[in-house]
């Protein structure tokens, strides 16, 4: 263990990633939980996956072209189709699918071939420069400031769409902000973090809170504290243990999860 | 008032409801009846500036553009996700939210108007109670409360008695009634329930074949056009002043 805090400088900057990740996408997890958009945060993840798998073959810059694919994919993923053959869940279903193909048949003609693609699922802790961190804050301190100026617009049309429309609110304007925004921190976090942690601080920090909460601030403040500490414990875990630290983290994100469970059930039954 | 300026109404380049003229009157309690997929719905969300019109003009010359603000909607209560963590107060307060302006906060003021809003309907001991855990009459009179704190003057509900049982029905009813007194509200309302209207609208609009008819309650509930629009034989009795529309099974 002493190991650990010994070589904690050399994980610094990794370690912050992952916490500025977990911030910004457990706060959104509310929103995509309540919203009920889960599949769509998961196809905009593959999107974004895809626009790093392109960065990686033509050497273009990661984080721009994952934000440009990212932006597109939210484009798509939240029209509203007026096409009644098709719903909307098949659309993101065959993005996602699409997106995943498009990533490994990229991949696959890079010269790292399977690494790239490890990478792009669990991400890679030596990107997380001094420069990238500078570059999340500011995103992500932007993405704060919207959803604190706004906070009314982003509850209402997540509570009840049509009403807000009725109200004399550009209902549609303020899901595609708060799309972007959802979009912005993917973007982000994909080429540190990776698919698979995105998307668990996306689904599951919220998933806790509203199981233990029936207030909305609180279930942001627990959505929050569950997906620092789980991002905590997970790298501190993956070092002990000598796992990927991704999976490591989401593991603890869904023990966590389990163990609310009886708090729950007492909660509800006592 | 609402002006009907030989509107279309429908679906990409498909009318559902064709060559709509006429006027809902300030004041009105208008009642918009018809079967199933006759274009009740439909023609609710023109209303309330949801679906644009295929043709002609839908006009609010009392307001111009800013109607959209004088009117509070009331929803299916069953149209609300129930998994959003809200109390019955903070329900309500959103009512408030586009008057409170984009980024300021609820100030006094507004608490003391969703606070007499629940007195009014009756909800103040459940201000805060969670609102999935109300009963569908308690949700209804929340989402009332809702369009009401917005100081409306005119009050759209959508089917405000569906899937309740008889004593949530006259409670919401009677309330509704209450609330077109004390505030002079124009009420559209939409139910497929005739017994409901009838009793308490006073201008009365049946969707038949792809148009409206309407007039006073009294005139358009006839024994022959309900058997007409809905294919059935109707009884409209007279039961202690209050009308009831009996189907004949056998006939």
């Amino acid at each position: 263990m002493n190991d650990f805090f010994i070589n904690l400088e050399f994980f610094k900057y990794s370690i912050i990633c992952s916490l500025l990740v977990a911030l910004v996408c457990s706060y959104l997890s509310v929103y995509i939980v309540l919203k009920r958009i889960v599949f769509v945060s998961v196809a905009v993840t593959q999107v974004s996956s895809a626009g790093i798998a392109l960065a990686f073959i033509t050497g273009l810059n990661p984080t721009l072209t994952s934000l440009l694919f990212t932006f597109l994919g939210v484009a798509i993923f939240s029209t509203r189709f007026a096409e009644r053959r098709l719903s909307n869940e098949s659309i993101i279903g065959m993005g996602f699918v699409v997106a995943s193909a498009i990533t490994i048949l990229l991949v696959s003609k890079s010269a790292k071939g399977i690494h790239e693609i490890d990478d792009l699922l669990f991400g890679n802790v030596l990107v997380a420069t001094p420069y990238q961190i500078y570059l999340m804050a500011i995103i992500i301190v932007c993405i704060f400031i919207v959803h604190f100026l706004f906070y009314k617009k982003f509850t209402s049309i997540t509570l009840d769409f049509e009403m807000a429309r009725t109200s004399g609110m550009n209902a549609r304007f303020w899901e595609l902000m708060l799309y972007l925004t959802i979009g912005a921190a993917i973007s982000i976090g994909i080429r540190t973090a990776g698919n698979l942690l995105i998307t668990s601080f996306l689904i599951i920090p919220a998933a806790n809170g509203l199981l233990i909460s029936n207030k909305i601030r609180t279930v942001f403040i627990i959505a929050i504290s569950v997906s620092i500490t789980s991002a905590c414990i997970g790298f501190f875990l993956s070092y002990i243990l000598d796992l990927p630290t991704s999976p490591c983290i989401v593991a603890t994100l869904f023990i966590i999860l389990c163990l609310t469970l009886p708090f729950r059930f007492l909660k509800t039954n006592l | 008032m609402i002006e009907f300026n030989n509107v279309d109404l429908g679906y990409g380049k498909n009318p559902v409801l064709t060559s709509l003229n006429f006027n809902i009157q300030t004041g009105d309690f208008f009642g918009i009846v018809g079967p199933n997929g006759a274009g009740k719905t439909t023609l609710l969300k023109a209303i309330l500036g949801l679906l644009k019109p295929i043709k002609g003009e839908i006009m609010f010359p009392d307001h111009g553009k800013g109607y959209r603000k004088m009117i509070g909607y009331v929803p299916q209560h069953a149209s609300v996700d129930e998994i959003f963590p809200i109390t019955v107060l903070e329900m309500v307060l959103m009512g408030r939210y586009e008057k409170i302006g984009i980024i300021k906060k609820p100030k006094e003021k507004d608490y003391e108007i969703v606070k007499e809003m629940l007195k009014n309907i009756g909800m103040e001991n459940l201000a805060s109670k969670n609102y999935r855990e109300l009963s569908g009459g308690q949700k209804q009179r929340t989402l009332i409360a809702r369009a009401m704190v917005g100081e409306p003057n005119t009050l759209i509900l959508d089917e405000p008695v569906e899937g309740m049982d008889i004593h949530g029905e006259i409670t919401i009813m009677e309330l509704i009634k209450s609330l077109h007194a004390e505030y002079k509200l124009t009420v559209i309302l939409v139910s497929h329930d005739l017994n409901i209207v009838a009793n308490y609208v006073k201008t009365l609009s049946i969707i038949d074949k792809n148009t409206l008819k309407l007039g006073p309650v009294d005139s358009m509930l006839s024994e022959e056009t309900l058997a007409k629009v809905y294919g059935i034989k109707v009884k409209i009795a007279n039961i202690s002043g209050q009308k009831a529309i009996i189907s004949k099974l056998n006939e």
